[in-house]
């Protein structure tokens, strides 16, 4: 799983909460033969209570959050058969920086999380199977999980690789319950990829995303119109996606220790402290929020493309903080021009070994596409603004005011200076890569990034 | 210390100097000006690191020192003062102004901790018409790009060859050039790129003074030296583009117009042109120019006409209205010619006639016409 969702997964929050939701577990399933190969059972719809919840979601929206089981780590699973019931940590490799991006729920028993230093896991697990994550693998079933759940609902909602909301209000009728039809989502993941996913039901989608953490593997948990306050009393503050360790320290400075208690602030007093942040804290606590599920042929356009490395050590050496910036500028570049954009406006991002994190902006005369005209810019940001003599341990870039290319109208006097002629370089390097591969060209100054 | 000063020309003298140092600055006092008092003279001096600036007026003085003070605020504060004497002091780093009434104090800090104001030494100084060098950057200057991916371009190129010295400005899709014998300067060791900032402080210090002025070229730096006031900025670092290879030499036609009624016309037509590209479009036929435009966001367009005089085959070349509008208000005869050869490359604006020992052009980059 990949960090960001790290924030809402609620390792050990099974106290009332749990209780009161809806869990739909087939007890008898435990027995069954099939149920002694795995590791962690089937939960199935119970069917006595599918009459008893219909008439509750009657007017209210139904919205499912979907995520799938330790993603990357399941899929590796699926890909080689071996490492089936092993543990298989997916982030750096041990003796290289990094941190664990997922880990298959063999490696969670060591105590391995999402975002933990590859080191640290390696100290707790020594005998894992450490592994490189390998995006275009994950990219490509992500993509056929989300054409499965297209079956289901046509509201679909990609939120990251391996999580999508998905708005199944009146369609869930036919097959009797909310529940039944997302256990038929769930069966049907696991039927065509192999692969299994949590669920959570709600009528918004911050409730869903916190639901479908409830009980993770392949678990299904339901907030019912209704329970919402019970489902939300007794929960940590952490669970709530968007409070990460700072806001909860701050909380927790308040003496609010669980969403209940949070909901019983001074909504006020929270605009004070947290700012907007605060009031949207608050709505949050009552289980109030968007429940827009903004279909993937509805979503806006990109506002901002970025990436970020954490460099392999920490270093003060300028070219190898300038290779990492050409690696990355490339990045930017190519994904930029892939969506057929061009900017005005690049970001660079540092980090020193001390954490310290600052980013500058500077936003240019005219807009540019080339991999060049970024990389330029954002060695200037470098060179203006990095303290000499500390080590950088990330550097990031990113480019926004983003517009539509059209094909360059103004004429250069310095073919040299030109950045038509970088751009055409560069449309050239991407139609090498469509067909060979991203890794197949760069250039030569980014091999400098490992010295 | 004290000094004893009339308003007015206090007033200046601060005016002078003040714009060079920064409105913000992340290195404290930089935005000070610096008083120093010595011998019957008062000096003031301020830098923004690049480019410093020193300049002196006589005043009736006791004792001596120095000390730097809020420019701003003194500005101001002497700018509001009645007309008449100021009595300046300096007690305990404090600098007090007392005019007819009113007792003013200013808290300043001691130069020492501030960044050095270089000193010159002007044996080597060349002199100069200052007025021709005022002439030359003004027909350049605005051709500077604001770009700060290419430094070199950011500044204007001196080039001094042959006892001719040149100037060059230009910001990848204009270029302005001026050429001028008879300045005084026979040959620069090499050639140099000024950041536009001086140069156009220059302006407006020298005014029309029409007088002879000191230049000072060194390795890093170029000082002006006029009337009191010395004006020095770091040179920006090398290479500049190779402009001379880029000028056109066969442009085979040719149009000559008038230049307010063309200027005025584009004013007109830029209003209803796109208002990212600003384009205009410029159809040449034999003996007419029509310029037209459309915003098509807008729903706006229009269309104006010229007569000229041009003999070529039927051709129209868009350009960006902003910089055809501000080459053309370059041209100081009443008649422009403009030579270029198709809708892709660079066309040449020239004056109808030039003055002994000068001459000057505009190159301009067409927009590529996609409709």
């Amino acid at each position: 799983m990949p960090a960001e969702s790290k924030k809402i997964a609620a390792p050990g929050v099974f106290g009332k909460g749990r209780e009161l939701t809806h869990l739909i577990r087939d007890e008898s399933a435990k027995d069954s033969a099939e149920e002694k190969k795995r590791p962690w059972s089937i939960r199935k719809v119970d069917t006595q209570t599918i009459g008893k919840n219909r008439h509750k979601w009657s007017g209210h929206k139904v919205i499912v959050h979907l995520d799938m089981d330790a993603f990357f780590a399941a899929i590796e699973q699926q890909h080689c058969p071996q490492l089936k019931g092993q543990p298989v940590i997916i982030g750096g490799l041990p003796g290289y920086r990094g941190v664990v991006s997922t880990c298959s729920y063999e490696a969670r028993v060591f105590g391995i999380k999402s975002a933990m230093p590859t080191a640290e896991a390696f100290r707790r697990c020594p005998v894992g199977i450490f592994l490189e994550t390998s995006g275009s693998k994950y990219t490509y079933i992500s993509i056929d999980v989300l054409n499965i759940l297209r079956e289901f609902s046509p509201i679909l909602e990609p939120f990251s690789i391996d999580e999508a909301f998905v708005d199944i209000t009146g369609i869930w009728e036919r097959y009797g319950t909310p529940a039944s039809m997302v256990k038929e989502m769930q069966m049907m993941i696991e039927s065509r990829t192999g692969l299994t996913a949590s669920a959570g039901i709600a009528h918004n989608k911050i409730l869903a995303k916190m639901a479908s953490g409830m009980d993770k593997p392949n678990g299904l948990t339901l907030v019912e119109p209704g329970t919402v306050g019970a489902f939300l009393e007794n929960l940590p503050v952490e669970t709530v996606w968007g409070i990460g360790p700072a806001t909860q320290n701050a909380l927790s400075q308040l003496g609010i220790l669980t969403i209940g208690q949070l909901a019983m602030y001074d909504v006020y007093a929270l605009r004070k402290i947290f700012g907007v942040h605060g009031a949207a804290l608050h709505e949050i606590a009552h289980g109030r929020g968007d429940s827009t599920v903004t279909p993937y042929y509805h979503q806006p356009h990109e506002k901002s493309i970025g990436h970020e490395t954490t460099l392999p050590n920490d270093t003060d050496s300028i070219d190898v903080i300038r290779a990492n910036l050409r690696v990355l500028s490339e990045r930017v570049g190519r994904r930029m021009r892939k969506s057929g954009y061009e900017t005005k406006r690049i970001k660079l991002k540092f980090r020193y070994s001390d954490f310290s994190t600052f980013s500058r902006e500077r936003t240019l005369t005219d807009y540019v596409r080339s991999d060049l005209a970024i990389f330029q810019q954002a060695v200037k940001l470098l060179d203006d603004n990095l303290q000499k003599a500390r080590a950088i341990r990330l550097v990031g870039i990113t480019v926004s005011h983003l517009r539509e290319f059209k094909g360059v109208a103004q004429v250069e006097i310095f073919e040299e200076l030109c950045e038509k002629k970088n751009s055409c370089i560069c449309d050239v390097m991407d139609k090498i890569k469509d067909i060979y591969g991203d890794k197949s060209i760069t250039y030569l100054s980014s091999s400098f990034r490992y010295k | 210390m004290k000094f004893n000063i009339s308003k007015e020309k206090f007033y200046s003298l601060i005016q002078k100097v003040l714009d060079i140092a920064p409105v913000r600055s992340t290195m404290p006092g930089l935005s000070n000006i610096v008083i120093e008092v010595h011998k019957d003279k008062i000096k003031m001096k301020a830098t923004d690191l690049e480019i410093s600036i020193t300049s002196e007026s006589e005043a009736e003085t006791t004792g001596h020192g120095q000390l730097s003070v809020p420019g701003r605020i003194l500005a101001e504060l002497v700018r509001e003062l009645p007309a008449g004497q100021v009595m300046v002091a300096m007690v305990d780093n404090r600098l007090e102004l007392k005019s007819e009434r009113g007792v003013f104090k200013l808290a300043g800090v001691p130069v020492d901790s501030l960044p050095r104001i270089p000193e010159f030494d002007f044996a080597n100084e060349v002199t100069v018409p200052g007025g021709t060098i005022c002439r030359m950057i003004k027909k350049c200057v605005f051709a500077v790009s604001k770009e700060e991916a290419r430094p070199a371009l950011n500044g204007v190129l001196w080039r001094g060859v042959d006892k001719v010295l040149t100037m060059v400005a230009t910001n990848g899709h204009i270029l302005a050039k001026m050429s001028c014998g008879g300045t005084g300067i026979k040959k620069l060791e090499k050639d140099i790129i000024v950041s536009p900032k001086v140069l156009e402080h220059f302006v407006k210090l020298y005014g029309d003074l029409e007088k002879d002025i000191g230049l000072l070229f060194s390795a890093d730096s170029l000082v002006f030296h006029f009337e009191g006031t010395v004006l020095a900025t770091r040179l920006i670092d090398p290479p500049y583009p190779n402009f001379e290879q880029v000028i056109p030499k066969e442009n085979d036609k040719k149009a000559m117009f008038d230049r307010d009624d063309f200027y005025s016309l584009l004013r007109r037509v830029a209003i209803v042109s796109n208002n990212i590209t600003h384009q205009v479009k410029l159809g040449f036929s034999p003996n007419s120019l029509s310029v037209s435009a459309a915003n098509f966001d807008v729903g706006a367009e229009g269309h104006d006409e010229l007569g000229v005089e041009y003999n070529g085959t039927d051709l129209e070349i868009g350009y960006n209205s902003n910089y055809i509008m501000e080459i053309v208000k370059q041209v100081d005869t009443p008649r422009v010619l403009l030579e270029f050869t198709n809708a892709t490359s660079a066309a040449v604006v020239k004056a109808e006639s030039y003055e002994e020992n000068e001459d000057y052009l505009f190159l301009i980059m067409p927009l590529r016409l996609v409709d």
